[in-house]
């Protein structure tokens, strides 16, 4: 399998049909990326399409410093946020949130009500935090491909991380749900940990 | 944020993420095999973690046929830009280059003052024209400032804001594209890519 930067040089050097490889490969990781960013899959897609041709269009402005999965992550991003600010997009409150859960069917559901305890809390976070660590554990990205993507130094993107992961993990342990859940603080992050394993299989 | 060891929580995230120094490493992975605490720590982040990725709502996404179409049907309307006119279209080049302009200029402004000052007064030390000095300061500067207009590349040297040759060939043709013809412009791009 040749590797992107080999796929890159072909286009530069007018093999167009070697973009399609670098599509297939990098399309999907994309996709998800823009979802997280918009939550909006429709313009997520508008967002990874008019990615790719930019990368494509300006494919002789990149000069291999950093990796192609890097260079094109760092368009869509930034395409996305310019959509989201000409759109004016409405970044919607946390407090307005109401997680749809049934009480008497909550034994049943917990594994949902973690998740989407999880999920809110990595929201929560702020903008570079969340996507510091959204793109280590979502899409194992390593700390200096993060920090190109980012556009920050190498140590600024793994303290994002840090401070993010922390973050979390005192958000959830004040968690008041999951307190009475678990009913011992110790067992905390063994019992999500083993609910959230055992639905996934 | 400590354990009951003294070890940070923040190192322990360093250990599980591998970025730890190799031989620090080895000193958490004794510490590992002494302490309850450190365990349930690095125990806790990995579940944390886990935990996290199991709740991605975007991880079964799968590959999206209808948007890889989408994508390459407009690849294939879409040319590949040559690099000077990426070059020339973005507008982030022109702050850095402009400001260091104005900088020089007004660095070299004073250089030139100051040096003909010292050459009039040892040259005339009983003058006491001050008029005079201004003037040829003045004179002097002017030179300066049509040099560098003449000879941007002197400038650009001096102030390094080139990585190669091409980069500041480019950046000068950007500088003048808007007050150039199509067939001048067609001219200097088959000559620069000669």
């Amino acid at each position: 399998m040749k590797a992107d930067l080999e796929l890159v040089d072909e286009v530069k050097a007018g093999e167009g049909k070697a973009f399609t490889e670098l599509v297939k490969r990098h399309q999907t990781a994309l996709l998800r990326v823009c979802a997280r960013m918009t939550r909006d899959h429709e313009l997520a897609e508008d967002i990874v399409q008019e990615s790719f041709v930019k990368a494509y269009r300006k494919i002789n402005m990149f000069e291999g410093r950093s990796s192609f999965k890097s260079w094109l992550f760092q368009i869509a991003i930034n395409t996305a946020r310019n959509k989201l600010r000409s759109q004016r997009f409405e970044v919607v409150n946390i407090d307005d949130v109401h997680m749809a859960t049934n009480e008497s069917a909550e034994a049943t559901l917990i594994h949902l009500d973690i998740k989407a305890i999880l999920r809110t809390e990595v929201e929560k976070l702020p903008e570079k935090q969340r996507r510091a660590l959204e793109l280590r554990i979502y899409e194992d990205l390593s700390f200096n491909e993060i920090a190109q993507i980012m556009e920050c130094p190498y140590d600024t993107a793994k303290a994002n991380y840090r401070h993010g992961l922390l973050k979390v993990k005192e958000s959830l342990e004040e968690n008041e749900m999951l307190r009475n859940w678990v009913g011992s603080e110790d067992s905390l992050f063994s019992e999500i940990h083993l609910t959230l394993a055992e639905v996934e299989g | 944020m400590k354990t009951k060891s003294g070890k940070p929580t923040e190192s322990w995230i360093e250990y599980l993420e591998d970025e730890l120094d190799p031989s620090l490493r080895e000193d958490y992975a004794k510490l590992l095999l002494n302490s309850k605490a450190d365990e349930k720590i690095l125990e806790d982040l990995k579940r944390l973690r886990g935990s996290i990725r199991h709740a991605d709502p975007y991880k079964k996404s799968e590959f999206n046929q209808k948007l890889f179409e989408n994508i390459m049907s407009e690849i294939h309307h879409t040319p590949v830009q040559p690099r000077w006119q990426i070059i020339i279209t973005q507008p982030k080049t022109w702050g850095p280059i402009a400001a260091s302009v104005i900088l020089f200029l007004g660095l070299s402004t004073g250089l030139v003052g100051g040096i003909s000052q010292k050459l009039f007064s040892f040259l005339n030390p009983s003058s006491t024209a001050p008029l005079n000095m201004v003037q040829t300061a003045h004179d002097k500067s002017d030179l300066i400032v049509q040099e560098a207009f003449e000879n941007p590349e002197v400038l650009a040297q001096t102030l390094n804001l080139h990585k190669t040759d091409e980069d500041f060939t480019l950046d000068r043709l950007a500088y003048h594209a808007e007050d150039m013809s199509d067939d001048e412009l067609a001219q200097v791009m088959e000559d620069i890519l000669k």
